[in-house]
């Protein structure tokens, strides 16, 4: 166990200041990902900075933009729900990590940096069409989502830069959305798997659609081919097939202790076809689509 | 108080209270003045000699107390390199990926971890032999002994213990046959999954006399591991008990004592040495791999007429201490039912990998997924169902057993009609699709024999009317709390007024491992025994206190009556008194006795128990969901109910978990690939439905009031249960466990569903 | 090591202690407070035996530093009984049978509390899924969903 160097900004500015003065600076969040690894040997954290008593990156508003503070606890966002309009892909998606005890914990943005390819809240604000809110102390940055995840465990965030918050221009009350996943048991297991659609009808057809993959692919991604198979279409099964197999197509996944690739594909596949139709029918169910 | 106060009474643990407040004291919870922190240093290898341990920087850092190494184990009369016992530490050779190689103790754990990182071991990586069929080939590397003193004279093999067993004749068993299925079934590695990890705590008195605490089932056959491995006299061994955070067998006798010892000899200060998840999963002593190959035949009325089997038992690194594994497959498979001819052949296997260890009812739930998967098979063939099928080939009262014994009375009919007529077994349709799910539900039987262990009991008076045990017995999750009530029934007493003293093996009698079904029948009989001396000398001393005759008084509470007037009466507490003045003392204190054990035979009280499993299975997944769990068990007697059905009800949860889930993976370099509780899965309370209990009691032989051993009976079937109820549910057969979504997944994909 | 000066709301009491910043709550519970209740089964947050009650919120004290729960409520096993009463979910538990080895069971009691605390009237799916976060090896479950359904059943203050 290395000596640990801590520190417990009051301040957003205070924050950043230490980040960018500090090498090895390590943001400190719900800590459920980077708290079992610090006894680790390849640990990196030597200095923590804690984001606790930055009240700012906790808040969530909807002023057009659903707008989510980076530590937001998917607990604090579940119970933020229907207040706030969250979409049912993301509920879904922040429903299932961990255990209570877990969620009362972990955060969104901890959810994105930690950058498993398993991410359960990442396949669902890609198809969401989030943006990420980068902060350093030069100013803020935004970002598509797509563009935030590098690699397994890696993000675009540079030396002394912050996560703040996360952006969801996704409109509940015109857009079905929808997380699926595999585990083998009920709770407490990594996704195996996983797909989130979105999408917008108007008179029963798909004029807007997004599809994105977890655990299939080194980082969440989005599938554009297989989304785009969905525009113009009323969700009839052999269409739904097709994009099921476009979203195989997209994804790239290994064996490991926990699933085979090809038991993989054949998920993405079922959970592409779940998908798709549950978010349809929520869409076609959206006040607006009816119209 | 009337006959039978106590017995078939359901009330809560007599520690439940303190322990729902959290004062509890397991092993990791001691704490003792200037404790230090051990860790061990685990090889990487699986298999590598050791040229030698640079220790030096690690002794001289600040905060570290000691450090030793396999150079550190005194030598021993009896020292057996094939012997469980004595893998604590590695010597020359490490046998092991993870195998401890070096220990610390520190000041605290993360001087300890820093002094570990200081260790400079160089190892010559030798071939490692990880497959069990491999390591039985004639070309095979073997894995590696340090043998002390002259070289044995035996070649050295990888064969841990071979045996065959035979009976009848095999040739024509199978020619009258009207159907013959053969299969090969696989089981991987189990780990018991107790939630506390194993932690011992040692410390060296004066006179080299050592107390150490640990969490063990067998207090005694822990004190004598360390005898066994270091050459200290026994009398000079103190082994206390603790609370004990879940066993299943994989805390018998400890693992780890004899480092803690040593440490704190060196050291000069308490130690404790408590392993962390990561090490419970790689260094402990799961329950061991086992192939199974079957072959059964029977006639179209479904009677058996043969079973041929071959059973490879991958026993790891060490000899398994309750003798060969798959010798105890082999009596499994043809011990529930008639079998006129078998020949089974059993192999036990050394391979570089932790020696493994026993898990409740061990080898067993490995047996019944091997011999109720391949019945449940016969009846589909045969177009007959399964409980019907195994009522017709069921062993009965006098037939001889497959240890050559008679086979006692038992309660196995009575558990297969009370299932056969349950309406988890009748009432829906089944198998049936709904809902794009496929529903299917499947029964199995499991047979365990109650475990006459040698016991004894001391009982005398207590201050203030109580009465007090002492057994060298520790109290696993409410033993002592229906061993009260065996006492308290006989005494005329109310359970809250017995007390038990922690076992530790200065202070108690002999006893043997608490496990192994054995509690209540071995330990519970000499409970009894000790109560009926204790109760006569009661009456004896309070007929003379009343100035009357032995038959004139009862007992009466806390209190001793004469019958015909009761104001007439004198207090337990006051017969203590008159017992135990500091100087003149009326009486002279009495102890009173009881003992069983003796002989093993290991059916005398067999218990049957059946399961019914019902599942919902995603043919698209292969996700597998259990609806229903319904067990029936021949228990003899519940001495208390509740504590009865928890038994099954927890042990059906692990079943179901050896079913759907758990297994221990290793890579290809011996390596253990899932060392924590994500990926060693075991079921939450999300994974499991309800579970029934259905206690049948019958006239259970010769247990304290008729009872029989419940810990392991009800482990045997679920698993096989829920394996057939999968069976039923997607028309095809899996015969590996576990069966993981995507194993089912693949069983209907190879049949084009 | 550098070690931090905590002041720490421990079962409505405050407490000091100087805990360094790698030290969980786990850890100074057990080893600064001798608040043996909490346990460490797994160390990653996997089994929930180190649950406590953060500001009425269930969490695994494996996962949260010591200096990260300053100016929180913590509540243990040990503050949960008033006396020599027991609380009602601890009363619950030792009645049902919904304890065997006692390992699992302060954590679990406190994830009961806390259930009950948001959700007074839990369906048997409902408590499941709140205590999945809890792994016990000895009940199988069945006793402890029967007790928090008592509990719920009595009704009163939780």
């Amino acid at each position: 166990m290395k000596r640990l160097d801590y520190y417990d900004p009051q301040s957003l500015n205070d924050c950043l200041e230490i980040l960018d003065a500090t090498p090895g600076a390590t943001p400190l969040a719900g800590g459920t990902d980077l708290i079992p690894r610090m006894g680790n040997e390849d640990s990196s954290a030597s200095t923590l900075v804690s984001l606790r008593r930055i009240g700012e990156l906790k808040e969530i508003s909807a002023n057009g933009a659903l707008a989510i503070g980076a530590t937001t606890t998917l607990a604090s966002l579940l119970r933020a729900a229907d207040e706030q309009s969250i979409p049912d892909a993301l509920c879904e998606a922040s429903s299932v990590v961990g255990s209570v005890q877990i969620r009362n914990a972990a955060t969104i943005g901890g959810n994105l940096c930690n950058a498993a390819p398993s991410a359960d809240t990442a396949p669902a604000l890609l198809a969401l069409d989030s943006s990420a809110v980068i902060t350093g102390r030069q100013g803020e940055r935004k970002l598509s989502l797509a563009e935030f995840f590098k690699g397994p465990g890696a993000t675009v965030l540079a030396p002394g830069e912050l996560l703040t918050q996360i952006e969801i221009p996704t409109d509940r009350s015109t857009w079905g959305s929808c997380y699926l996943r595999h585990t083998p048991r009920s709770r407490m297991d990594l996704a195996v798997a996983s797909v989130a659609v979105a999408m917008r009808v108007e008179g029963g057809r798909i004029t807007d659609a997004r599809i994105a993959l977890g655990a299939v692919t080194p980082t969440p991604i989005l599938t554009h081919e297989a989304a785009l198979r969905l525009i113009g279409q009323a969700c009839e099964l052999q269409v739904v097939d097709e994009v099921a197999a476009l979203a195989v197509a997209a994804s790239s996944p290994i064996d490991d202790v926990r699933a085979t690739a090809a038991y993989r594909r054949h998920l993405i596949e079922v959970l592409a076809k779940r998908a798709v139709l549950t978010a349809y029918a929520r869409a076609c169910a959206c006040k607006e689509a009816t119209s | 108080m009337s006959r039978k106060q106590m017995i078939g009474v359901a009330r809560p643990m007599s520690d439940a209270a303190p322990k729902s407040r959290g004062e509890a004291r397991f092993a990791a919870d001691i704490q003792l003045p200037n404790l230090a922190v051990a860790k061990l240093l685990p090889s990487p290898h699986a298999h590598a000699e050791i040229l030698s341990i640079d220790v030096s920087a690690a002794e001289t850092m600040r905060g570290v107390f000691a450090v030793i190494t396999g150079n550190d184990i005194p030598a021993v009369e009896g020292y057996d390199p094939y012997d469980h016992a004595h893998g604590f530490l590695a010597r020359r050779f490490a046998v092991f990926v993870g195998q401890p190689v070096a220990a610390i103790a520190a000041k605290d754990a993360e001087t300890a971890e820093q002094a570990l990182a200081a260790i400079r071991v160089e190892y010559r990586v030798l071939d490692a032999i990880l497959d069990s069929t491999l390591a039985m080939a004639p070309e095979s590397p073997v894995v590696s002994r340090d043998l002390a003193g002259e070289a044995r004279e035996e070649t050295i093999t990888n064969n841990a213990g071979d045996a065959e067993m035979a009976n009848g004749d095999l040739e024509e068993g199978f020619a009258s046959a009207d159907v013959v299925l053969e299969e090969t079934y696989e089981i991987p590695v189990l780990h018991q999954g107790y939630l506390e990890p194993h932690a011992v705590t040692a410390w060296w008195q004066r006179d080299n006399a050592v107390d150490v605490w640990e969490c063990v089932q067998s207090p005694f056959g822990a004190r004598d591991h360390i005898v066994q491995t270091l050459g200290i006299p026994g009398h000079k061994i103190t082994l206390h008990t603790t609370d004990i955070g879940g066993a299943f067998g994989g805390k018998d006798q400890g693992l780890f004592s004899p480092i803690a010892v040593l440490l704190a000899r060196k050291a000069e200060r308490p130690v404790r040495l408590a392993l962390t998840r990561a090490e419970e999963l790689t260094m402990a002593n799961p329950a061991p791999g086992t192939r199974i190959q079957l072959k059964v035949g029977a006639a179209a009325d479904g009677t058996i007429t043969a079973v041929e089997g071959k059973v490879c038992v991958d026993v790891g690194a060490f000899r398994t201490y309750w003798g060969p594994a798959s010798f105890s497959v082999c009596h499994m498979l043809v011990d529930k039912y008639r079998v006129p001819a078998f020949r089974l052949h059993a192999q036990d296997v050394f391979t570089n990998h932790v020696g493994f260890g026993s898990y409740r009812a061990p080898m067993a739930v490995q047996a019944a997924f091997a011999i109720e998967s391949m019945i449940d098979e016969l009846a589909g063939r045969l177009d007959m169902d399964p409980i019907v099928l195994r009522e017709r080939n069921l062993i009965a009262e006098g037939d001889v057993t497959s240890g050559g014994t008679s086979m006692p009375k038992h309660g196995g009919v009575s558990v297969l009609q009370s299932l056969l007529d349950h309406d988890a077994w009748s009432a829906s349709e089944s198998p049936r699709k709904q809902d794009g799910l496929c529903y299917g539900r499947g029964f199995a039987l499991g047979l365990w024999g109650s475990g006459r262990f040698p016991a004894a009991a001391i009982a005398r008076l207590e201050k203030g009317g109580y009465v007090r045990f002492t057994i060298g017995q520790v109290d696993l999750t409410g033993s002592y709390t229906s061993l009260a009530q065996i006492a308290a029934e006989e005494l005329g007493i109310s359970a809250d007024r017995i007390v038990f003293s922690r076992a530790d093996t200065s202070r108690a009698p002999f006893a043997s491992v608490s496990g192994g079904s054995s509690t209540i029948y071995s330990m519970g009989g000499a409970v009894h025994e000790a109560s009926k001396e204790l109760r006569e000398k009661i009456i004896e001393r309070a007929a003379l206190e009343l100035g009357v005759e032995r038959s004139d008084v009862r007992m009466d509470g806390a209190g001793v009556v004469v019958a015909a007037h009761p104001e007439k009466r004198v207090e337990l507490a006051a017969l203590y008194e008159a017992e135990t003045s500091l100087f003149y003392s009326k009486y002279e204190p009495f102890v009173a006795r009881g003992a069983k054990g003796g002989g093993v035979a290991r059916m005398s009280a067999p218990c049957f128990s059946g399961t019914i499993a019902e599942v919902a299975v995603d043919p698209a997944t292969g996700k597998v969901k259990v609806l229903r769990l319904v067990t029936a068990q021949d228990v003899g007697k519940a001495i208390n109910p509740m504590l009865v059905e928890g038994q099954i009800e927890g042990a059906a949860a692990q079943s179901v978990g050896a079913a759907l889930w758990e297994s221990v993976e290793y890579d290809e370099a011996g390596t253990v690939l899932n060392a924590d509780l994500l990926d060693y899965r075991m079921p939450t309370a999300g994974d499991l439905p309800e579970i029934e209990a259905i206690l049948i009691e019958e006239d259970g032989g010769d247990g304290p009031f008729g009872a029989k051993g419940v810990g392991e009976p009800p482990m045997i079937a679920p698993a096989a249960a829920v394996a057939n109820a999968i069976r039923d549910a997607i028309g095809e057969r899996i015969n590996h466990l576990p069966l993981t979504p995507e194993r089912v997944w693949l069983a209907q994909v190879k049949e084009g569903k | 090591m550098n070690r931090i000066e905590l002041k720490l709301d421990v079962n409505g009491r405050e407490r000091q202690v100087a805990a360094a910043p790698h030290q969980t709550l786990l850890e100074v519970l057990r080893d600064e407070l001798g608040l043996i209740g909490a346990k460490k089964g797994c160390g990653t947050g996997d089994c929930g035996a180190c649950t406590v009650l953060v500001d009425d919120q269930a969490m695994c004290s494996c996962l949260l530093l010591a200096v990260e729960a300053e100016g929180r409520q913590i509540t243990t096993i040990e503050g949960l009984a008033s006396g020599d009463d027991l609380h009602p979910v601890q009363r619950a538990f030792v009645e049902c049978g919904a304890l065997q080895c006692g390992f699992c069971t302060p954590g679990m009691v406190l994830s009961t509390v806390a259930l009950l605390r948001r959700s007074p009237n839990p369906s048997q799916a409902e408590i499941r899924d709140a205590l999945a976060g809890n792994l016990c090896r000895c009940t199988g479950y069945d006793k402890i969903v029967k007790a928090v359904l008592q509990v719920a059943k009595e009704g009163g203050h939780v």
